[in-house]
């Protein structure tokens, strides 16, 4: 820890704001903290030395200037290369932070992130596709999560750093809204007020409730669940009976097709179940024929037909 | 039971409040007002056009999407099932009904090796629970199921979620 004393404290807070915008601005904060020019620049560079100071000049806001989009993308990454990989991602001028965290086994596998910016989600992906293909990084399984909206929203959580224990106490309003909310959320004027006189939660509680349950991931998000089919887009599932020799080399092979959104390993000797989406018709048929071309193993296309309920309610 | 092809006509504003909303809505009093406000929309059209998707079955349903892993239901299991091409169907609805059972389709068989046509995702706290769930659905079933089996799902290779109106 470098030692400050009470000069140096009062020349950070007095450069919190910022650099003032005269021609000869650190004469004129040290006027403002009572220290010569002289005395300002020599402090400064011990600062900037010690890393007290982290950066000196300025402090981008992202949203400000454009750059609308940013992602987190997350590698699942052998533990002994994961060193040399975070080294290389972080020499990319778009990617802002990079890190080593941990696995949270099952539902967390990944244990490599790092922060992408850009002026749209186009241009995101199109460094990520940069990141995957010159780093050699798409060979392992990796995700890409957009940021949310600015406004405090219920997200999508993965639980990536969160400390906490994996299952979560719910208190008696909160196993109330799950229960009765999973559905029904009305669309009015103060939806939340509504909701909550049948619960008996005003509009206050029923706001603080729903932003704990997703700040702890008890909810994955609060809000409209889409039926992508109903956007125009295709969603197949498909199956392929692996070898077991061979299933991390297919698995390999399989999840570096884009449109392969899910894939998991299943005990049968059809192991390896995963879902093919795409936008454009007939290109679903096209990825499955790749995947056989590439693994010589026959994919098995297991489309719906008819469906019956999507429910995906719990009760707690 | 829903038709699974049909699309219903979206436009640009659609598609916006789509992405401003996938991946939640604001926790704030008016939430709607907060998106027409974000997008440059007045409130009304932002719910009518909510409302209409909705309707149309774009948006499936409104509210709390729990996280299953966090509530401690960690055990997922597709329950796959052999029934004759005419009862498909009410078996499906019956098992849809269910409470256990999160999603529940027809897909094609391919004989010799896949003989199984109706398929249900069984979620529950522990295997032994989502066994004795199926065991339920069996009996429910009863000679209608000529067969079945559940494949447990035993590692996650690849999670990206499916991202909308892009």
């Amino acid at each position: 820890m470098t030692e400050l004393d009470d000069t140096d404290r009062a020349l950070v807070a007095a450069l919190a704001a910022g650099l003032p915008l005269v021609q000869e601005p650190y004469a004129e904060i040290g006027s403002r903290v009572g220290i010569s020019e002289t005395d300002v620049m020599a402090r400064l560079r011990r600062l900037d030395d010690t890393g007290v100071i982290k950066r000196f000049g300025l402090v981008v806001q992202h949203r400000e200037l454009g750059f609308n989009a940013n992602a987190m993308v997350v590698w699942d990454v052998p533990d002994d290369l994961v060193g040399e990989l975070g080294r290389h991602l972080s020499v990319y001028d778009f990617v802002t932070l990079c890190y080593r965290r941990p696995r949270r086994l099952p539902q967390w596998p990944f244990n490599l992130f790092c922060m992408v910016h850009g002026k749209d989600r186009n241009a995101v992906r199109a460094q990520i596709a940069i990141l995957n293909e010159e780093t050699d990084a798409g060979r392992y399984p990796n995700a890409v999560l957009f940021s949310r909206k600015r406004f405090k929203q219920c997200g999508a959580r993965y639980g990536a750093a969160k400390e906490t224990a994996d299952i979560i106490p719910l208190d008696r309003n909160d196993r109330q809204i799950i229960n009765n909310l999973q559905g029904g959320f009305p669309v009015c004027d103060a939806p939340f007020a509504e909701a909550g006189r049948e619960l008996g939660l005003n509009e206050d509680e029923m706001i603080r409730h729903i932003r704990g349950m997703c700040d702890s991931g008890v909810l994955s998000r609060f809000g409209p669940l889409f039926n992508a089919e109903r956007l125009g887009g295709e969603v197949v599932l498909a199956a392929i009976a692996v070898p077991a020799d061979r299933f991390d080399d297919v698995a390999e092979a399989v999840n570096a097709h884009p449109e392969v959104a899910h894939n998991y390993a299943r005990d049968h000797r059809l192991n390896m179940w995963f879902v093919v989406s795409a936008e454009r018709p007939g290109r679903i048929d096209e990825v499955i024929a790749e995947i056989e071309a590439e693994t010589g193993l026959h994919v098995y296309p297991m489309p719906k037909e008819e469906e019956y309920f999507i429910g995906l309610k719990v009760t707690v | 039971m829903n038709k699974v092809n049909w699309v219903p006509r979206m436009d640009e504003t659609d598609r916006q409040i789509i992405q401003a909303t996938q991946e939640g809505l604001p926790l704030v009093p008016q939430p709607y007002h907060a998106i027409a406000e974000a997008l440059g929309l007045q409130p009304a059209d932002v719910m009518a056009r909510m409302q209409r998707m909705l309707d149309d079955g774009v948006i499936r349903r409104m509210g709390a999407v729990p996280n299953h892993y966090r509530l401690g239901i960690k055990a997922n299991g597709m329950s796959v099932w052999d029934v004759a091409d005419e009862h498909v169907r009410d078996a499906g609805m019956e098992l849809g009904a269910l409470e256990y059972v999160t999603h529940c389709y027809r897909r094609p068989r391919h004989l010799p090796d896949w003989p199984y046509n109706l398929f249900a995702m069984v979620h529950g706290r522990r295997r032994d629970e989502v066994e004795a769930q199926v065991a339920e659905m069996a009996r429910i079933l009863g000679p209608r199921a000529r067969r079945h089996e559940i494949l447990f799902s035993t590692r996650i290779l690849k999670k990206t979620g499916l991202r909308l109106g892009a």
